[in-house]
C-alpha cells in the first residue's frame, strides 16, 4: 500500500479535511475574539464614561436647580428667623462641586476624539462658573440677611416712634386740659360776676391762643404719626423723597411755629412753660427720629437703605440666575457631548456587527466548499478500501489451507505422548506410595499408582474432585480441603507456603496416611498437582506405645517415690476437673486448668498435661465463655485411663495411707514405756491421721530437684519444719498452688549456672522450704536465691495490661494479676501469669495472707500465713525433751 | 411694708422656672391649681393685692379642712400691673405652663378684655373677676365667664337712684367723670342706661369729663364739668383713685359743689387715704357688704383675714373664692371644667353667707346684683343706708 504514494491516501485526505476544518475553526474563533474586543471597548466606553457622566450631569443639573430654588426661597423670606433656617447649603454645595469634580475626572479617561476634547473643555469651564454661582449665592444670602435686619430695625423704631407720638399727644392734651380749666374757671367767674376786669381778661387773655397752639401741636403729632405709617408703606424711593421733602418738612415747620407761639404764650406761667418746653423737646426728638435724612437711624434713612438692599438683592439674584443659566447651558452641552459619545459607541457596535455577519457568511461558504472537496476525496478512498478487502480474503484462504496440514501433525504427536504416559504408569505402580494427579480444578485423574488405587479406590467411575475422594462422608472436611486446594492452585500464595497449609494426615480404613502435595509444572506454569500418600499407621502406633511406656515409668516412679503425695495429687486433680467442668467464671476455670496442668506435669502425666495445655491455649480469652463438658470429658477419661494403667503396675493402695515417721514411732514407744496418760497417747496417735506439713514440703523439694535438670538448673532444696500437722484435707487446695510456687522458683527464680557465675553467685541455686506452726497459725515460706523479680519486665507487662505501675507495691500487685507474666515463652510447667494469682486467691479463701519480698539479683521470698481450724500440732508431754 | 413683701412674692411666683417646679410638685400632690393674673404692682396694686389676700385666706380655710374632695386648692397669682399687654402672656403661662383649672379674681376691665378671649379660646372658667364691665356680662353670657359682683351698670344705677329719688337731684344736673378706656366706657354706659331708664332721654348729652389711663391729667375733663353753661350737682365717677382724688380736690377748689360718687373699682381705701379730710361726703358704691357687717360671710371673713388686710377688695376676694368653692362642691369629685360650668348653670341655690341664695342658669352667670353704697367721713367708710344721710353730714 505504501507503494501507492502517487495518489492521495484516505489518511492524507482526512488530514487535509481536518486541516481545513481547523483553519476555519481558528478563523471563527479569531473573528469572535475580535468582535468581542470591539464590543467590549464600546461597552466599556459606555459603562465607564458615558453612563457616569450622564449621571453626574443629572446630579449637577438637579443641584443647580436646587440652589436656584433655594435662592428663590431665600428671596421670599420675610424674617431673619425664616432666613436662618435656609442658611445651611452644605449638602447642595458638596453635591454641586462633587458632581463637577467627578465629571472632569471621568471625562479625562474618555477617548481623544473631537467630541471628548470639547466635553473636557466644557467641564473645565464649569469649575469657575460653579464658584461664581456659589459666590453669588453667598452675596444673595448676605444681602437678604441685611435686608431683614434693616426691616426689623425699622419696625422696632416705628413702634417706638408711635409710642412716643401717643405720649406726645397725651402731653399736649394734658396742657390743653390745664389751659381749658383756667379758661373755664375764668368764664365761671364772669358768669358769677361779670365785672370789667374779668371780662377784659376773658377777651384779651392768652388762653384761646394757647389752646390753638396746643391743638396744632397735637394735630402735628397725629400728622407725624400718619407720616411714619406712610414711610413704612412707601412703595419706592420717589414716594419717600416726596414724603420727606414735602410733608415732613412742612409738618416740622408748622409744629415748630406752634411750639414757638406756645412758648411765648406760656412764658408767664412757669409750670406751663416747662411743660411746653418738654413738649417741644420731645417733638423735635421724635421728628428727627422719623424724618431726619441726615440721621442714618431715622425711619426715612432706614427705609431708604431697605430699598437699596432690596435692589441689591434683586441684582444679585439676577446675577445668580445668569450663572445658573450658564451652568445649565454647560450641562446641556455636556449632555450633548455624552449623547455623541453614546452614538459613536453604538455606531461602532453596529459596524462591528455588520463586519461579523459578512465574516461569518464567508467562513460558512469556505466550510461548504471544503466539505464538498473532502467528500469527493473520501469517496475515492473508500473504493480503494474495497479493493484491499478483496486481497485480504484471498490471503485468508491460503492460511486456512496451511492450517489443515498442521492438525495432522498434532495428532501424530498426541499418540506419541500417550505411549509415553503408559510407560510412566508402570513407574508409578512400582513405588509403594500412593500417587495421584489432580488437575487445577481439583479433578483426580484416572491414572494413579496401585497403592493409591488400593487405599482410595480405582479411578474408573466418573471423575471425582480430590476433596470428595478424601472425605466422602465428611462434608465439613471436604469443604475445608476444597478451600485449601483452591488456595494451593491459586496465585495468591507461593506454592510451597500453600502446600505447608494443606492437610498432612488422612485417616482411611484404620490407616493413617501421610500426604505430600507437589506441583507439576509444564513450561514453568503449574498444570497439575501431584499428591503423594504414605501409610504411616504402624510408625505412629509404635511411637505412641513408646510414649505411654515412658509416661507409665514416670508415673510409677512418682508413686513409688511418694505414694501419699501421688494419691493426694490425684484426688486434687479430680476436684480440679470438677471445678473446670462446673465453674462459671473463666478466671476460675483458667486457674484450675493451669494448676492441673502443672500438677500433672509434676506427676509425669505428660499426656494429660499436654491435653491441659492444648485446652488452655484453645480457651477463649473473652470472659463469659466457659469450658464445655465436651472439652472436659476427654481430660477426665485420660486421667482415669492413665491412672488405671498405673494401678495395674503398683496396685491401688496409694490413696488411703497415713504417713508416720520413725521419730513419731519412737515418741509413741517412749510414751508407752514411761506409762504416760492414755488420753495423751490416744490424741497423739490420732493426730497421725493429720497431714504432716513436713512430708508435703518434702514432696515439693523432691519434685523441684527432679525438674531442675530438665530446665538446665543446678539446685539444692532444703526443708525446715517443726513437725507441724494440719487437719487432713484442710489445706488440700493450698498444696497445688504452693507446688506451683515452688515450680516458679525453679523455673523463673533460679538462674542457669553460667548466669549465676557471671552474677558472682555459686553455680548451684538454693531453695528453702519452711513451715512453722504457732498454735493455730501456720507459716509457710518458699525462699530462693535466684534473680529476684524482674520489676522492669513486670512494669512493661503491667503497662500492657493497663495497670498502675508507679510504686513497687503496684508492681507486686500486678504480679498477682492473672495474665501478667514476665516470661515470653510459655512452658508446660509455668509461665501463663496465672499461678501466683491463683495461690493468693486460695490463700485468701483460707483466710490467710500471701506476701512477696524480692531483691533484684538476690532472690525472692514468698511467705504464707494460714489460720487453722484447730491447733496444728499435738505433742506428747515433754519427757522427750529430757 | 406689706405691699412690698407681696410684690416680692408676686415676682417670685411669676418666675416661670420656679413656678413650673411647683406645678409639677403640685401635680403629684393632687392639688387643684387656680390661676390669677392681676395688678400686684403699679397704681392699681391695692385692688389686686386685696383680692389675692381674700382668695388665699378662703383657700387656706378650705385647705385646713382637707381641701375640696381631698384636693388642696392652690392659687397661682401672676402680676400684670393692670396692663393689658402683660395680661395675655400671663394667661397663657397660667393655662399652658401651670395647667390651672380656672382663672379666679382677676382685677380690671381692659385686662379682662384680653383675658376673657383667651379663657373662651382655651375653655377655661373665668370666675369672679374684679370688674363690673359689660364685656363680662354679655347676653347670653359667655359659657366660661362667671361673675360674682354686680355690674358697673348696677352700681351707677344705684347712684342714679340715690341722686334722683333720695336726693331729689334732677337728672340733667348729673355729670360723668370717667377713665378714657373700656372701664370708663362701661361705667358711663351703665349710668346712661340707668338715667334713660329713669326717663331722662338726654343722658348721653350730659357733661362728661375724661382722663387718660394711668395719668392724673384731669384738668381737661374737669373743664367740661365746670362749663358755665351747665349746672352739675352730682358726679358719677368711673376712674382710679389718684385721678379721682385729684379731680375731687380740684373740682371743690374750683367751686364745684356736687355729690361725688365712685364705683367700687376706684379702690376705696386708697381713695380715702388720698383725700384725707377732703374726702368727707364722697360716696363709693360697693359690691360687698361693709366689712364691719354682721352677715355670716363677713364675720367669717374677719376671723380668717389679718386685720391689716381687711378691706373691700379682700372681702370680695374672700366671697368670690367661697362662690368658686361652692360651685366645685356642687360639681362633685374630680369634676372637669365643663362639669364646673354645668354646676354653675344647674339652678342649684348657692349660699355665700350674704343672707340670700344665688340661683343661676345658662342665661345668667351672675351670682350677685347687690350694691352696697358707702360714704367717707373722717377718712373712714360708713355704710350709706339712706342717701339723705349725706345732707345730714357733720
Amino acid at each position: 500500500m505504501t507503494g501507492r504514494n502517487a495518489r492521495p491516501t484516505i489518511e492524507s485526505n482526512l488530514r487535509l479535511m481536518s486541516g481545513v476544518a481547523l483553519a476555519l475553526f481558528a478563523a471563527l474563533i479569531l473573528a469572535l475574539v475580535l468582535v468581542q474586543q470591539s464590543l467590549v471597548s464600546s461597552h466599556r466606553t459606555l459603562e465607564t464614561v458615558v453612563v457616569p457622566v450622564q449621571q453626574d450631569l443629572g446630579r449637577l443639573d438637579a443641584a443647580v436647580a436646587g440652589m436656584f430654588e433655594r435662592q428663590a426661597r431665600v428671596s421670599s423670606t420675610v424674617s431673619s428667623t425664616q432666613l436662618e433656617a435656609l442658611r445651611d447649603r452644605a449638602g447642595l454645595q458638596s453635591e454641586l462641586e462633587g458632581a463637577q469634580a467627578r465629571l472632569e475626572a471621568q471625562l479625562a479617561t474618555a477617548g481623544d476624539d473631537a467630541s471628548a476634547r470639547e466635553a473636557r473643555q466644557h467641564a473645565a469651564r464649569m469649575a469657575p462658573a460653579i464658584r461664581e454661582f456659589l459666590g453669588a449665592d453667598d452675596e444673595l444670602l448676605a444681602s437678604v440677611s441685611r435686608y431683614h435686619a434693616l426691616h426689623e430695625d425699622f419696625a422696632r423704631r416705628l413702634a417706638d416712634a408711635q409710642t412716643g407720638l401717643r405720649e406726645l399727644t397725651e402731653r399736649a392734651a394734658a396742657i390743653s386740659g390745664v389751659v381749658q380749666l383756667g379758661y373755664i374757671v375764668l368764664l365761671r367767674r364772669v358768669a358769677r360776676d361779670p365785672g370789667d376786669a374779668v371780662l377784659h381778661e376773658v377777651v384779651f387773655g392768652d388762653e384761646r391762643a394757647q389752646l390753638r397752639c396746643v391743638e396744632d401741636v397735637a394735630n402735628g403729632a397725629l400728622d407725624l404719626s400718619a407720616l411714619s405709617g406712610r414711610i413704612a408703606l412707601a412703595p419706592d424711593g420717589d414716594t419717600l423723597n416726596s414724603i420727606s421733602a414735602n410733608e415732613i418738612a412742612q409738618n416740622r415747620r408748622r409744629v415748630a411755629t406752634s411750639l414757638d407761639d406756645l412758648a411765648e404764650l406760656t412764658a408767664r406761667d412757669e409750670q406751663l412753660a416747662q411743660r411746653a418746653e418738654s413738649l417741644r423737646a420731645r417733638f423735635v426728638d421724635l421728628s428727627s427720629a422719623i424724618g431726619d435724612e441726615q440721621r442714618p437711624d431715622s425711619l426715612v434713612s432706614i427705609r431708604r437703605a431697605i430699598y437699596l438692599e432690596k435692589g441689591h438683592a434683586a441684582e444679585v439674584r439676577e446675577t445668580s440666575a445668569r450663572r445658573a443659566q450658564q451652568l445649565t447651558a454647560d450641562v446641556a452641552v455636556l449632555q450633548e457631548a455624552a449623547n455623541t459619545l453614546t452614538a459613536e459607541s453604538s455606531r461602532h457596535a453596529r459596524r462591528t456587527a455588520t463586519v461579523t455577519r459578512i465574516g461569518v457568511v464567508l467562513l460558512a461558504a469556505l466550510g461548504v466548499a471544503a466539505a464538498a472537496l473532502g467528500a469527493r476525496r473520501v469517496r475515492s478512498s473508500v473504493g480503494e478500501l474495497r479493493a484491499q478487502y478483496q486481497r485480504l480474503q484471498q490471503l485468508r484462504d491460503e492460511l486456512t489451507r496451511a492450517n489443515e496440514n498442521l492438525e495432522d501433525q498434532v495428532q501424530d504427536r498426541t499418540e506419541a505422548l500417550a505411549q509415553r504416559e503408559r510407560s510412566l504408569q508402570l513407574v508409578l505402580d512400582s513405588t509403594g506410595d500412593g500417587l495421584l494427579t489432580v488437575t487445577l480444578d481439583g479433578v483426580v485423574q484416572a491414572e494413579r499408582s496401585r497403592a493409591a488405587a488400593a487405599w482410595l479406590g480405582e479411578g474408573g467411575g466418573a471423575p471425582a474432585p480430590v476433596w470428595s475422594l478424601f472425605h466422602p462422608d465428611d462434608l465439613d472436611a471436604a469443604l475445608a480441603l476444597r478451600l485449601a486446594f483452591e488456595q494451593l492452585v491459586g496465585d495468591v500464595l507461593p506454592f510451597d507456603l500453600a502446600a505447608e497449609q494443606m492437610p498432612r494426615r488422612l485417616q482411611r480404613g484404620g490407616m493413617t496416611l501421610d500426604l505430600t502435595w507437589r506441583q507439576v509444572t509444564e513450561a514453568g506454569a503449574m498444570k497439575r498437582v501431584l499428591v503423594v500418600a504414605r501409610d504411616i499407621t504402624e510408625r505412629l502406633e509404635s511411637e505412641r506405645a513408646e510414649r505411654e511406656a515412658e509416661e507409665l515409668q514416670d508415673m510409677v516412679a512418682s508413686v513409688l517415690r511418694d505414694r501419699v503425695g501421688f494419691g493426694e495429687s490425684v484426688t486434687e486433680a479430680r476436684s480440679l476437673l470438677d471445678v473446670i467442668a462446673s465453674a462459671d467464671e473463666p478466671q476460675l476455670v483458667r486457674r484450675a486448668l493451669h494448676t492441673l496442668k502443672g500438677n500433672m506435669a509434676m506427676l509425669g502425666f505428660q499426656q494429660l498435661a499436654s491435653a491441659c495445655n492444648e485446652l488452655e491455649t484453645a480457651l477463649p480469652s473473652a470472659p463469659g465463655d466457659v469450658v464445655t463438658d465436651r472439652q472436659v470429658v476427654p481430660l477426665r477419661d485420660l486421667l482415669e485411663s492413665t491412672l488405671r494403667r498405673v494401678k495395674d503396675v503398683v496396685g491401688d493402695d496409694f490413696v488411703s495411707l497415713v504417713e508416720v515417721c520413725d521419730r513419731d514411732i519412737d515418741r509413741l514407744l517412749r510414751a508407752l514405756h514411761d506409762g504416760h496418760d492414755h488420753a495423751a497417747i490416744i490424741a497423739f496417735v490420732a493426730s497421725w491421721r493429720d497431714q504432716s506439713v513436713e512430708a508435703v514440703l518434702g514432696r515439693f523439694a523432691a519434685q523441684a530437684s527432679r525438674i531442675a535438670p530438665g530446665l538446665g538448673k543446678e539446685l539444692d532444696v532444703t526443708v525446715e519444719d517443726t513437725g507441724a500437722r494440719v487437719p487432713s484435707g484442710e489445706l488440700r487446695t493450698l498444696w497445688g498452688g504452693l507446688a506451683h510456687a515452688v515450680r516458679n522458683a525453679v523455673d523463673h527464680g533460679i538462674e542457669p549456672p553460667d548466669e549465676r557465675i557471671a552474677g558472682g553467685k555459686p553455680p548451684r541455686g538454693r531453695i528453702a522450704l519452711r513451715a512453722s506452726a504457732e498454735t493455730r497459725l501456720l507459716t509457710l515460706q518458699i525462699e530462693d536465691d535466684g534473680r529476684g523479680i524482674d520489676f522492669e519486665a513486670l512494669r512493661v507487662a503491667a503497662t500492657g495490661k493497663g495497670l498502675p505501675t508507679t510504686t513497687r507495691e503496684h508492681l507486686i500487685e500486678a504480679m498477682f494479676t492473672d495474665g501478667v507474666t514476665t516470661k515470653s515463652e510459655v512452658t508446660t510447667l509455668s509461665g501463663r501469669g496465672v499461678g501466683l494469682g491463683a495461690l493468693r486467691q486460695t490463700c485468701r479463701d483460707l483466710g490467710g495472707l500471701l506476701e512477696v519480698a524480692s531483691r533484684p539479683g538476690l532472690g525472692t521470698c514468698l511467705t504464707l500465713r494460714i489460720p487453722l481450724s484447730r491447733e496444728s500440732t499435738v505433742m506428747l508431754p515433754s519427757s522427750e525433751a529430757a | 411694708m406689706g405691699p412690698t413683701r407681696r410684690h416680692f412674692l408676686g415676682g417670685l411666683l411669676s418666675l416661670p422656672l420656679l413656678a413650673a417646679t411647683r406645678a409639677s410638685r403640685a401635680q403629684a400632690a393632687g392639688e387643684l391649681r387656680i390661676g390669677m393674673t392681676t395688678a400686684l404692682s403699679g397704681p392699681s396694686q391695692a385692688l389686686g393685692v386685696g383680692m389675692k389676700a381674700g382668695v388665699e385666706a378662703y383657700f387656706r380655710k378650705v385647705n385646713d379642712q382637707g381641701g375640696v374632695f381631698g384636693r388642696p386648692l392652690r392659687l397661682i397669682a401672676l402680676d400684670d400691673q393692670y396692663e393689658p399687654l402683660q395680661t395675655g402672656p400671663n394667661m397663657r403661662a397660667l393655662i399652658d405652663d401651670h395647667a390651672v383649672f380656672a382663672i379666679l379674681g382677676n382685677v380690671g376691665t381692659p385686662t379682662a378684655a384680653v383675658a376673657v378671649a383667651i379663657a373662651d379660646e382655651k375653655k377655661i372658667p373665668f370666675f369672679g373677676a374684679f370688674s363690673g364691665a359689660g364685656l363680662l356680662r354679655k347676653t347670653p353670657p359667655d359659657r366660661y365667664v362667671v361673675n360674682y359682683r354686680a355690674s358697673y351698670a348696677q352700681e351707677t344705677s344705684e347712684m342714679v337712684r340715690g341722686f334722683v329719688q333720695d336726693l331729689r337731684i334732677h337728672p340733667q344736673h348729673v355729670a360723668f367723670f370717667t377713665q378714657n378706656d373700656a372701664y370708663g366706657d362701661a361705667g358711663f354706659a351703665g349710668g346712661v342706661k340707668a338715667l334713660e331708664a329713669a326717663g331722662f332721654e338726654r343722658a348721653r348729652k350730659l357733661p362728661h369729663g375724661r382722663y387718660p389711663r394711668n395719668t392724673v391729667d384731669v384738668e381737661g375733663g374737669l373743664a367740661r364739668l365746670l362749663d358755665p353753661k351747665v349746672t352739675v350737682k352730682a358726679v358719677i365717677m368711673v376712674g382710679a383713685y389718684k385721678p379721682c382724688a385729684r379731680f375731687i380736690r380740684l373740682a371743690r377748689g374750683s367751686g364745684l359743689d356736687a355729690v361725688f360718687a365712685n364705683v367700687s373699682f376706684v379702690g376705696s381705701e386708697a381713695l380715702a387715704r388720698e383725700l384725707g379730710r377732703e374726702g368727707d361726703g364722697v360716696v363709693v358704691t360697693q359690691v360687698v357688704p361693709h366689712y364691719d357687717d354682721a352677715l355670716p360671710v363677713v364675720s367669717d371673713f374677719r376671723s380668717h383675714v389679718a386685720q391689716e388686710d381687711v378691706n373691700f377688695a379682700s372681702l370680695e376676694g374672700y366671697v368670690a373664692a367661697r362662690a368658686f368653692v361652692e360651685v366645685l362642691l356642687v360639681a362633685g369629685p374630680n369634676a372637669g371644667r365643663e362639669a364646673f360650668i354645668d354646676a354653675v348653670e344647674s339652678g342649684h341655690p348657692f349660699d355665700l353667707g350674704l343672707g340670700r341664695s344665688h340661683v343661676m342658669s345658662p342665661a345668667n352667670h351672675q351670682f350677685s346684683d347687690a350694691v352696697w353704697p358707702t360714704f367717707l367721713r373722717a377718712g373712714r367708710f360708713h355704710p350709706l343706708r339712706r342717701w339723705g344721710d349725706l345732707r345730714a353730714g357733720p
